[in-house]
């Protein structure tokens, strides 16, 4: 469900990005700080994100 | 006009380079475009020819590399809408580093599970490497491409060169008065 919501981020900033609308730069903040923070969380958890 | 005839001339060649170092930097952009979308294809190729799925952290290096590739694609689009800028051009390539140390980050994240001797590490192998090795090494080359295409000259677009070739200097414009009174 979360890589379905991410990769609907990357789809709103591409729309974003196309119409040069003022949530470009906003959306793909929020995608990479987001894809940051869900890394970071599952390097600092017992379970990984590869198993 | 007597001073500007020669100054135009001067403005004319000065553009023909401009226009060829422009339309130089917009295709090594594009081409980056392609290598981006070519390397995603070339995952998917691997994930349905050899029946693996992608693990979480192969996503969201697929999710980076897409994320990449829309720093390339907002300077192409602000550049055949109105012109290639410095800012645009900046802000595409500041874009394309970011998610790459993004990408970075979960590949590194990858190889350092699979580090340890023995470890056959995760998927097969292609070429002798894992495609988070390939990922990692795509993903510093991608900061460095845009490392370089950031200290390259620019240019200008054909349209901002208009703009350039129409606007008054205001020195030569007061020369030039000051020669018909």
């Amino acid at each position: 469900m979360i890589y379905a919501t991410f990769m609907l981020l990357v789809l709103l900033t591409l729309v974003a990005s196309s119409r040069e609308h003022v949530l470009e730069l906003p959306l793909f903040w929020v995608t990479v700080l987001w894809s940051l923070a869900y890394l970071i969380a599952d390097m600092t958890s017992p379970l990984t994100l590869s198993f | 006009m007597v001073i500007g005839v020669p100054h135009r001339r001067h403005d004319q060649s000065a553009h023909v380079e401009l226009l060829a170092v422009a339309r130089l930097y917009l295709l090594a952009v594009t081409l980056n475009v392609w290598v981006l979308v070519v390397i995603l294809a070339a995952a998917f190729a691997v994930q349905f020819w050899s029946g693996e799925p992608p693990c979480p952290l192969c996503v969201m290096q697929r999710i980076a590399l897409m994320l990449i590739a829309l720093g390339p694609l907002h300077i192409l689009l602000r550049a055949y809408a109105a012109g290639l800028t410095c800012r645009a051009a900046a802000l595409g390539q500041g874009m394309a580093i970011i998610a790459a140390v993004l990408g970075a980050v979960a590949a590194g994240r990858q190889i350092l599970l699979h580090i340890l001797p023995g470890d056959p590490g995760f998927g097969s192998p292609v070429f002798g490497l894992h495609l988070y090795t390939w990922c990692f090494i795509a993903f510093s080359g991608q900061i460095a491409a845009s490392a370089v295409l950031l200290a390259s000259p620019k240019g200008r677009h054909p349209r901002s060169e208009v703009s350039v070739e129409t606007q008054h200097h205001p020195p030569v414009d007061w020369i030039s008065k000051a020669r018909s009174h």
